[in-house]
């Protein structure tokens, strides 16, 4: 592997990197919804223009912006294909067996595909652009309001930041141990699928002991500094937002304003 | 024939600002039935030196070869490079995940073409290498065991291929002195049957003890490549780079320093012994 990961924070000093991660969460669930809402064409425009001008402006380069759209290329394909031919009966092409192609399916798909790969970009360069443990900060803020409902912000929050910090630890052990089976003459890349499953073995087996053994020992090391409950715990303050936070804000509740108005 | 590494370059995640170069313009020679130790900061590219040498992952310019072959050419066989270089990582003994001891060390020779006879015999004889009785460990789970047993049957999982390059990274962690020792003693032993080892160490004075090369890497490129009598030499130069010395090199360092005459290229204990008796005697004289 000498690949980054996907959504892999990549430090900065961009105006993107600099903006509040509370704004950046809400930020793109606000826009995530103006591209679920979008209806007219122009509508699109004004999504793409948008999001150019956010990847313009983080500094991170397209590749990044478009990371795992590559990868994602077949569930594309299979979406895009299912709208085409079992949107509507009417109206269609021709008509055989279940198959109903359409013009309007065709249309129907590649919208859904667009609206994904939209959703993809934002979120991309949020992850791209925000620290790991910014983020489940900015999501405890976020939450803690539903506190007067029970839900246990301090505690979801303990949980995603304990999970998010395991990601490289575990994706690097994987690595290892992938890389000790196959000198070993395991064989990872095989074609046959019930082979495929067999050769996985090796690797799940040592990763999930290795996993327990972690949470062990995470937790002895929680308990041995006095952790007892999420609830009730200091956290960082965050800075008062700054102009460009509240600008930030006004342009995407803007944008989903407009996709409502225009629709 | 022997393993050569032509200026070979590796850089982890060229292109991003995560970008690092691990090894540069790397050239080095390996021969047949050495025991070669590696030693160098952390960082300093010995695990990715390993890694290319082990076909892990192919260098971004240069060229690995084995036995005449580049290792990475297209139409190389994996396979028979798998057989032919075995590696053993640090804690090696994460990569256990079957039922029994006998079925996991036999796990790497399951693509292997050997007969089934052939396969029993290899895991009989890897398990009795590393030191562990075979009919009474055979059946047991891996995860029953103790750590040093655990660590014994993972190393065994790679000997069972007979592998005539082993290498081996920071094998001796973690282990008590009496399960180094046995350890050093069994590398020594495959040595002297011809397997060439490659042993990545911190410990200064396993390397001095047992390597008869040795290499020194330093941001990524060759600082020593020299026999292991000479290599430790410059005693000055290995203090300042923060690399160990063997502790007999270090004293014959102090004691010719005192006006003793001991030979520069002491680095092992059994060497230093007879001078340490010398000089005693001249003190009680």
């Amino acid at each position: 592997m000498n690949r980054l990961p996907t959504g892999m924070y990549l430090p900065g000093d961009s105006p993107i990197h600099r903006l509040d991660p509370r704004v950046k969460l809400l930020g793109l669930f606000i826009s995530v919804t103006a591209i679920i809402l979008v209806r007219p064409l122009i509508g699109y425009g004004v999504i793409l223009a948008f999001l150019a001008f956010t990847v313009a402006l983080s500094g991170l380069s397209i590749k990044i912006a478009l990371n795992s759209v590559q990868r994602l290329s077949w569930f594309f394909l299979v979406i895009f294909m299912m709208n085409t031919f079992f949107y509507s009966p009417e109206n269609a092409w021709f008509s055989w067996w279940i198959f109903t192609p359409s013009s309007a399916g065709l249309m129907q798909g590649v919208d859904v595909v667009l609206r994904v790969v939209f959703a993809l970009v934002a979120s991309n360069v949020i992850t791209s652009s925000t620290a790991p443990m910014e983020i489940t900060n900015a999501l405890e803020a976020l939450i803690s309001p539903f506190k007067l409902v029970g839900i246990p912000a301090e505690q979801i929050a303990m949980i995603l930041s304990i999970a998010i910090q395991f990601i490289p630890t575990f994706s690097e052990e994987t690595e290892m141990i992938r890389k000790a089976q196959t000198a070993r003459g395991a064989r990872f890349d095989s074609k046959k699928l019930t082979e495929k499953a067999a050769a996985v073995l090796p690797l799940v087996v040592p990763i999930f002991l290795s996993a327990f053994k972690r949470a062990d020992e995470l937790s002895i090391a929680m308990e041995a500094r006095g952790y007892r409950s999420a609830s009730g715990r200091t956290r960082k303050k965050f800075a008062p937002l700054k102009v460009d936070d509240y600008f930030a804000l006004l342009i995407v509740i803007a944008i989903c304003i407009l996709q409502i108005l225009i629709r | 024939m022997p393993i050569e590494i032509k200026h070979a370059s590796y850089t982890y995640f060229p292109g991003t600002i995560f970008e690092s170069l691990a090894l540069q313009d790397f050239s080095l020679q390996i021969d047949d039935g050495d025991y070669v130790g590696i030693m160098g900061k952390t960082g300093c590219g010995k695990s990715t030196l390993i890694q290319l040498i082990a076909g892990l992952m192919p260098p971004l310019e240069g060229q690995i070869i084995i036995d005449g072959k580049d290792i990475n050419a297209r139409d190389y066989p994996r396979e028979e490079l798998r057989r032919k270089v075995g590696i053993v990582f640090q804690y090696p003994e994460v990569q256990l995940f079957e039922t029994s001891v006998e079925k996991d060390v036999a796990f790497g020779l399951r693509h292997s073409g050997l007969s089934k006879t052939t396969i029993a015999e290899n895991v009989r004889w890897a398990i009795e290498t590393v030191g562990l009785d075979f009919e009474a460990i055979r059946a047991e789970s891996p995860f029953s065991l103790s750590g040093g047993e655990k660590r014994r049957v993972a190393i065994a999982g790679v000997l069972a291929a007979k592998p005539k390059i082993l290498i081996l990274d920071e094998p001796i962690v973690g282990l008590d002195p009496r399960g180094r020792a046995a350890f050093l003693e069994l590398t020594t032993h495959l040595n002297a049957a011809g397997v060439t080892i490659i042993m990545v160490s911190h410990n200064a004075d396993a390397i001095a003890e047992n390597a008869q090369r040795v290499i020194v890497l330093e941001d990524g490129r060759l600082l020593i490549n020299a026999p292991a009598k000479h290599a430790f030499r410059d005693v000055a130069l290995l203090q300042e780079k923060g690399i160990g010395i063997s502790p007999a090199r270090e004293m014959a360092h102090l004691l010719s320093a005192c006006g003793h005459p001991i030979p520069q290229d002491t680095i092992r204990y059994q060497e230093l012994l007879p001078f340490l008796i010398n000089i005693g005697k001249g003190a009680s004289r």
